[in-house]
């Protein structure tokens, strides 16, 4: 974990309500020096109020939000050592290309001399430098995209907030985008704050990620832990498939559906008390024999039909309790093939078998 | 966007109002119920059915073609009278002149006859075809002669008449008021009104500098009533525009004392409850008479003649006198007033004429125009 | 497609009918000449000569554009906060706020004027309270019949003119250019001045350029507030029209009149052209 001396951008505390509505329930998000750290969740769950937050356009109802260890709740947009870069990019319309990365430094009264080298040096980092004289009405979404982000770089900010920049683009250039912006963070050392609804955008990308859902916080931590070792039902769903049959805890690793499917898990023991839980097992950890010794959980299903991607196929399954099961069948698993109605073991190790609450904290 | 909506309806809705408000002015049919009245003409033996079906396309003022009369004559003669009103001089000759209505029967001051007839917009009347010009009153007739009889023809039949006298507010001026000089009187600074008219400032002012034709004056004398008007100037309120206007700017005493538009404006004021009265100066007023004149283009020259016939009689002048207090033009229509109606009128006073100017058709209406810009442009 | 020309095919006829048709009348009557109350069918320019060697047609002139530009500036420095405000804290208010605004359109022309008149006047409601407060001893006859009430009369009716264009220009600012502004260090009026003003300018040129023209054009307003001095370009056109049956004097002063504004639009129009900037 981040410690207090080394965050850019902490939230204690914070809420912020309009009218009635509780946008942001009680947050507590602490970002490190030079992280690439996303937030990501479905549209409504906070995660742009959060941002705007972090840039001043909005204030928290109750809590504070720190930046570089002092409160922040007072101090105004512009002068917040904070830069965005808007969904729609918002370049300035009436400016060229240079006179909007110009923008920033000639506000910041930055001695003219100065500011033609750096706006240069800023475009080249993008690969716009060859655009100067360009209206932004002349240019395609990708290469506003590179001004909006070398508008906002150029000050050199400790933080940069992104919110969901790559969202308008095509899935190409979407790609191709997200090299830039991983390649960028590392040679400008400056934070990111990345605000995305696509959860393998923030995967791919990011050194930790935030998952919220209706303004609560669900779960901080790296790819790999958001991945392997979600917290919640909420977490396991959203980023990436999985498979969840509700029960509850009968031993440390004992799981029993209500439907009287038995599993056993990896430990769950601090999940002992709750009156249910979910058992997730991710499509790509089942399989349809056993395959090795580890594979001591079997759940009975039966077929119901097969979608086919290209690299791989789902099948999907009906078990006792009526949850859908997806299983991901690689190409190399050899063919086999079900009927439908066809009753069929499902095995997975008790290591794939993760328990998630019900809840976020 | 819907605000973008609400503004584009707004913007259509504010167009068309300020269109229909640019060409506002009464264009009305005189149809629609009309109070059946008592007098209808009766010619003996006339043949009621030969006009029938038949439209007269009139111009007029407001005021001369009401129901009570026009809508008997409708009914006798089977035809209809439809009627364009003018709200001023400049309109009803613009309307006149620009020939898209070819105009049957046109009512205008007897001072534009002579244009009219030298733009031949208007045709001779057949004076034997009209049985009641004899009942006119003589004094008026024949100083409304000269001006629209021309080459021993006569152009015009005269229809009412009023003065243009000054109108003065007794709550505000206690002492008598006697001469124009009022007018240009420094007591009274900020509180004169005067008519914004070219014309008719020029002949007031020339009555005023005792100029024997104040219709025909010399480029001399021009320059002098320009030099009178510049004098009166600072001392004037705001130079009028029109008969409503005047009659606010007396009505909200910005003005105590003024050039009147006639004593309709005058009785209408003290119908207010304003303590104003009419004043005809020593120097004389001006008057004028509007006449009936048959257009140049009338489709049925005959009937139009039956129908100044109509409008002349005393019954007619008669109803005209109490409807609208204008001044009638035909002397048998005395013995149907009462006594306060024929003083309004001034039916019962034969000498008023004498002391009364014709509005007659200045040298130039172009010089006095310009005179009048260049008075009002002046610093 | 058929639809289309249909439109097309209507918009021609008007304006043919309603543009063409009569400014090709009035140029022609400009040439023209009158004597005796009858137009002389000849080509001469001797009504353009009399506007340039008459000095009453030009100090006119440059006393309405005088006017029209005192009206035009007040009227954009009224309606530009007042558009400001209505689309930033009208909330959902905006569209009552916007119909308030335009509220003096609602009501006719005359009455306007007329309404001016009696609460500019002696015994108006501006003197009634300044005597009743005890600020003035006596009414002030010095609110009516001048400049002043002219200017006043005519912002009435220009300011909801200027502020249409004004609001549409800064309603059609995506609002995160001012926040991306503020987010890049410009403090509220720097935003101010270096994004939201420079992209509504457009509307502030066509707003400007309606009261100039609704100011330079309207001559019922000076002849009945404006006083002895009420004169305005547009009386000595009318005037021309009237009694005086100048008709071509009238047309060719309202020629001039006509390619000056069309001058000036022509000059304007890069300005005031709103659509070419947010135009993706």
């Amino acid at each position: 974990m981040i410690n207090q001396e080394q965050a850019v951008v902490e939230l204690r505390q914070v809420s912020k309500r309009f009218g009635n509505y509780e946008a942001i329930k009680n947050l507590n998000l602490s970002i490190g020096k030079g992280e690439f750290f996303s937030i990501v969740g479905p549209s409504g769950c906070g995660k742009t109020t959060t941002l705007k937050m972090i840039a001043g356009f909005d204030h928290a109802t109750e809590g504070s939000v720190y930046l570089s260890g002092t409160s922040a709740n007072h101090i105004p947009p512009y002068k917040r050592n904070v830069n965005t870069v808007f969904q729609n990019y918002a370049l300035f319309p009436h400016m060229t290309v240079y006179d909007n990365v110009a923008y920033p430094l000639k506000i910041r009264k930055v001695p003219k001399n100065e500011i033609r080298p750096r706006v240069i040096e800023s475009l080249k980092m993008v690969s716009m430098d060859r655009f100067l004289d360009r209206s932004p009405n002349q240019l395609s979404g990708g290469q506003k995209q590179r001004v909006a982000l070398a508008r906002a770089l150029i000050s050199k900010p400790e933080i940069l907030l992104l919110d969901e920049p790559l969202s308008a683009l095509d899935f190409h250039l979407r790609q191709e985008m997200q090299r830039v912006l991983k390649h960028l963070q590392r040679e400008v050392d400056i934070t990111f704050v990345y605000i995305t609804h696509d959860q393998g955008e923030a995967l791919s990308l990011s050194d930790r990620i935030a998952v919220m859902e209706n303004g609560v916080l669900h779960q901080v931590g790296s790819p790999e832990e958001i991945y392997e070792t979600p917290r919640t039902k909420f977490v396991a769903g959203f980023i990436g498939k999985t498979n969840l049959i509700k029960g509850k805890m009968e031993g440390p690793s004992n799981f029993v559906s209500d439907a009287g499917f038995q599993a056993m898990t990896n430990d769950a023991s601090g999940l002992l008390g709750e009156p249910h839980v979910y058992i997730s097992v991710r499509p790509e950890k089942l399989r349809a024999s056993k395959e090795d010794d580890r594979y001591v959980n079997r759940l009975s299903a039966v077929f119901v039909e097969e979608t086919y991607y290209g690299s791989d196929k789902e099948l999907t399954f009906r078990e006792a309790g009526g949850t859908h099961i997806l299983m991901k069948q690689q190409q190399d698993d050899g063919n086999m093939r079900f009927s439908a109605g066809e009753s069929v073991d499902l095995f997975f190790r008790p290591e794939d078998a993760i328990i998630v609450k019900e809840w976020g904290s | 966007m819907r605000l973008k909506n609400v503004l584009i309806l707004l913007m259509s809705i504010v167009i068309l109002v300020g269109l229909s408000g640019c060409g506002g002015n009464a264009s009305s049919e005189n149809t629609g119920a009309g109070k059946a009245s008592p007098t209808a003409p009766s010619n003996g033996g006339e043949d009621l059915a030969k006009f029938k079906g038949e439209t007269i396309n009139v111009l007029s003022w407001e005021g001369y073609q009401e129901d009570e009369w026009v809508k008997p004559f409708e009914q006798k003669y089977g035809v209809t009278v439809k009627v364009t009103y003018a709200g001023s001089v400049d309109e009803m000759f613009a309307k006149a002149a620009s020939g898209s209505v070819k105009y049957d029967l046109i009512f205008m001051d007897g001072g534009s006859v002579n244009r009219y007839h030298k733009m031949n917009l208007i045709q001779p009347i057949d004076l034997t075809k009209l049985t009641n010009t004899k009942q006119l009153i003589e004094n008026m007739k024949s100083l409304n002669d000269k001006h629209v009889v021309k080459d021993g023809e006569t152009y015009a039949v005269p229809f009412a008449w009023g003065s243009l006298p000054m109108m003065v507010n007794t709550d505000k001026i206690k002492e008598p008021i006697d001469s124009w000089n009022a007018l240009w009187d420094s007591k009274y600074n900020g509180k004169i009104v005067t008519l914004d008219d070219a014309a008719n400032q020029t002949a007031m002012t020339a009555l005023l500098l005792g100029f024997e034709d104040p219709y025909n004056l010399t480029d001399e004398q021009l320059d002098q009533v320009k030099k009178k008007l510049l004098e009166q100037k600072p001392l004037v309120r705001t130079y009028y525009s029109g008969f409503e206007d005047g009659k606010n700017l007396m009505a909200s005493d910005e003005g105590w004392i003024g050039f009147s538009m006639g004593p309709t404006m005058i009785t209408d004021l003290q119908k207010e409850g304003k303590n104003i009265v009419e004043v005809i100066p020593k120097e004389g007023a001006l008057v004028w008479i509007d006449n009936a004149v048959i257009g140049k283009d009338a489709k049925d020259p005959e009937l139009v003649h039956v129908y100044i016939d109509y409008l002349i009689s005393s019954e007619v002048q008669a109803q005209l006198i109490k409807k609208t207090s204008y001044g009638g033009v035909n002397a048998d229509s005395a013995s149907m007033l009462t006594a306060e109606e024929k003083k309004v009128s001034h039916m019962d006073d034969p000498n008023y004429f004498n002391n009364l100017v014709y509005v007659a058709f200045p040298e130039s209406f172009e010089k006095r125009v310009k005179l009048w810009n260049e008075i009002k442009a002046a610093q | 497609m058929y639809g289309k020309n249909l439109m097309l095919i209507i918009i021609s006829i008007w304006v043919l009918l309603f543009i063409v048709l009569p400014v090709s009348a009035m140029l022609l009557f400009s040439f023209w000449s009158v004597e005796n109350f009858q137009v002389i069918h000849s080509f001469n320019i001797q009504n353009y000569a009399k506007f340039f060697h008459d000095p009453i047609y030009l100090s006119l002139f440059g006393k309405t554009i005088k006017l029209a530009l005192i009206v035009a500036v007040l009227s954009a420095l009224i309606s530009y906060p007042l558009a400001l405000f209505v689309n930033h804290r009208g909330g959902t208010y905006k569209t009552i706020l916007f119909l308030g605004v335009l509220a003096p359109l609602w009501v006719g022309y005359l009455v306007r004027i007329y309404s001016w008149r009696s609460i500019l006047g002696e015994s108006g409601f501006i003197n009634s309270l300044l005597v009743l407060t005890g600020i003035l001893k006596q009414p002030s006859s010095s609110l009516l019949f001048n400049s002043f009430a002219v200017v006043i009369t005519m912002l009435c009716i220009s300011i909801p003119f200027t502020f249409i264009p004004i609001y549409s220009a800064i309603e059609k600012i995506p609002g995160n250019l001012a926040q991306a502004a503020a987010d890049l260090g410009a403090n509220g009026s720097r935003a101010f001045w270096t994004v939201t003003f420079p992209l509504s300018l457009p509307g502030v040129v066509t707003g400007f350029m309606f009261a100039f023209i609704t100011s330079f054009g309207d001559y019922m307003t000076p002849s009945l507030v404006g006083g002895t001095s009420g004169i305005m370009y547009g009386n000595i056109i009318q005037t021309q029209f009237g009694n005086s049956y100048n008709w071509p004097l009238g047309a060719a002063l309202s020629m001039i009149m006509l390619l000056f504004i069309l001058a000036l639009i022509a000059a304007t129009r890069k300005i005031g052209n709103v659509q070419a900037i947010f135009e993706e």
